[in-house]
């Protein structure tokens, strides 16, 4: 139930939070935006005084956006593809087949899980260079899926333990085995959970910044993000019109899954035995 | 009728321990995640052990001829004051955006949006979350643009307030970069927060208030106790989060200037990649891990005891 009786004074003092709130979180994007549409733009805050989307137009015409972004879908699909297949296979017996060991190597997951990516990215890089994997995708794909995989394998197995162990045994008197009744019975129960581990997965691709920078270093090989470092990354004078139109189309598609999966967010962020 | 996934019957007759049999074949499916697993995750850590305590290089004859020389490097880590003036900023920056920026807005903004309308809930909520949601990069750009000296809208309101211009990224880079982090990770302890104040059923609050309960005492004695899990959770979760940030930091001020925003991810990074010593920057990988490691057991221990109150 509302309390709509708050005292005056509260509900002010709560609005004379929001508004620091609202200009510090939003005002940076708005800049973002507004410097996207302008004709003339630049760091300042400004409202455009002609609207165009010439910078928009540039972009395409200009420069390798079309590269870019057929490469950034490449890893994102990628990975999203390699994490929910092999998290979908192993969270079956993950949920199901007990075995020895088998709590110590839940927490371990969580350990890898938290482990700082750039505490072993020099590793990483001399591996990726034994496997000749670097500049190459399969290389790329093959590091983000395998950073993905201990929260994917958590969430997944969360998932197949909600589904009732009955449906399946029911379908085992049906003369399913045990293999038969989890394509036709916990395969398609899974659904969601692949929806989930999927996007988070083809998100983290998405906007990785470290993997790309290590391993792929030819120009042909850029996803957006090293697109947009290298080429601003080191020059003095800025195309704020590039910039900011390139910045905005990267991150539509961020924007827009997040807000698709919004109801799972909390799910994902605390996997690993925690129920809220 | 038959108890099929239960441990225990697999002591009686032939029929059940084949069926054990089957089930334990079905563990094949967890290998192709283990492989990748265990060469891109546990296989680097081991390795990054083992290198630290060697001279190999990125590049040049110790790249491939290199030899072991015991703890060598750890030696000239300790020495280094570049290495304890990183682990020093590394504490200034969880410290300051984790705990200072992203704690206190996020869990202010959870409890004062749960009374909130639809508007302020979607704008201001919404606001939060798209700093989170952005790719890296792109904050790291925008907030680029925002803290530049000659027109950024932070000397714009610097400006406006009849104050001076600041060179953000010069003269307070670590400052900066805190800034940068609290806007970006707030989103993260905002949800977990306003999730765990969504479980908590409204017939508390409205019994209290029968009984005449101010606001503090019913924050007091209903709110506070029931998230106390959720708050020390969010503690170790934003700690190592923020231990990990990387790449802000790396691209908008590589560090500097003279390292005074140098976190050790970035020390890292150049010792490794710019001055190509390989060796060296394992040694200080080495701890980091550790540091993450004893932040992940005390988690482990946290969620353990959770389990066991939860059943």
């Amino acid at each position: 139930m509302k309390k709509s009786s708050s005292p005056l004074a509260v509900r002010l003092s709560e609005y004379a939070f929001y508004l620091p709130v609202l200009v510090f979180f939003f005002g940076p994007i708005s800049w973002l935006l507004l410097a996207s549409i302008n004709s003339d733009p630049s760091s300042a805050w400004q409202i455009p005084v002609e609207v165009t989307l010439n910078n928009y137009v540039q972009l395409i015409t200009e420069s390798d956006l079309l590269l870019w972004m057929g490469n950034s879908m490449t890893l994102a699909i990628g990975t999203m593809a390699v994490t929910v297949v092999l998290s979908t296979l192993a969270a079956y017996p993950l949920s199901r087949v007990p075995f020895p060991g088998k709590a110590v190597f839940m927490y371990a997951l969580l350990l890898a899980r938290v482990m700082p990516i750039t505490a072993v990215i020099i590793p990483i890089f001399s591996l990726a260079v034994q496997l000749s994997l670097v500049n190459t995708f399969a290389g790329a794909i093959l590091i983000l899926s395998a950073m993905q995989l201990p929260i994917s394998l958590w969430i997944m197995k969360n998932f197949v333990d909600s589904i009732p162990v009955e449906l399946e045994e029911s379908a085992w008197l049906d003369g399913c085995n045990r293999l038969t009744g989890l394509i036709r019975i916990v395969f398609p129960l899974m659904s969601p959970g692949v929806a989930v581990t999927g996007l988070f997965a083809f998100l983290a691709a998405w906007g990785d910044f470290l993997i790309p920078l290590i391993i792929l270093r030819s120009p042909n090989t850029f996803p957006i993000a090293m697109g947009l470092y290298r080429a601003f990354g080191d020059q003095g004078s800025v195309n704020f019109g590039f910039l900011t139109a390139l910045s905005v189309l990267y991150s539509v598609p961020s924007i827009a899954l997040y807000l698709f999966a919004r109801q799972y967010l909390v799910k994902g962020m605390t996997a690993g035995g925690v129920k809220m | 009728m038959l108890s099929i996934n239960a441990q225990t019957v697999t002591l009686f007759g032939r029929r059940v321990s084949r069926r054990r049999l089957g089930e334990l074949s079905l563990l094949i499916f967890m290998l192709p995640a283990l492989i990748l697993v265990i060469a891109f995750v546990i296989v680097p850590a081991v390795w990054a052990i083992l290198i630290s305590f060697t001279n190999q290089s990125l590049l040049g004859p110790n790249a491939r001829n290199f030899s072991f020389i015991g703890i060598e490097n750890y030696l000239k880590l300790f020495n280094d004051p570049g290495f304890w003036n990183s682990l020093g900023t590394s504490f200034v920056f969880v410290f300051g955006s984790a705990f200072l920026g992203q704690f206190v807005i996020g869990f202010t903004l959870a409890l004062l949006l749960k009374q909130a309308g639809v508007a302020s809930r979607g704008l201001i909520g919404g606001s939060v979350l798209l700093a989170w949601v952005i790719p890296e990069i792109v904050a790291v750009y925008i907030w680029g643009s925002v803290l530049s000296f000659q027109s950024g809208s932070a000397n714009q309101v610097l400006l406006a307030l009849g104050m001076e211009k600041q060179r953000w990224l010069i003269d307070t880079p670590l400052l900066s970069i805190i800034i940068v982090n609290i806007w970006r990770g707030t989103a993260f302890t905002m949800l977990l927060f306003s999730s765990a104040l969504e479980a908590i059923p409204d017939t508390l609050y409205d019994a209290a208030a029968v009984d005449g309960a101010s606001r503090w005492e019913r924050f007091r004695h209903i709110t506070l106790p029931l998230i106390r899990y959720t708050i020390l959770l969010d503690f170790i979760l934003i700690t190592m989060g923020t231990f990990s940030v990387f790449g802000i930091v790396f691209a908008m001020t590589g560090g500097g200037p003279l390292g005074r925003s140098e976190i050790i991810g970035v020390y890292i990074y150049r010792n490794a990649f710019e001055y190509r010593e390989i060796g060296y920057g394992s040694a200080a990988s080495v701890v980091m891990l550790i540091i993450n490691l004893t932040l992940a057991l005390v988690y482990l221990r946290f969620t353990r005891v959770k389990w066991t109150v939860e059943g």
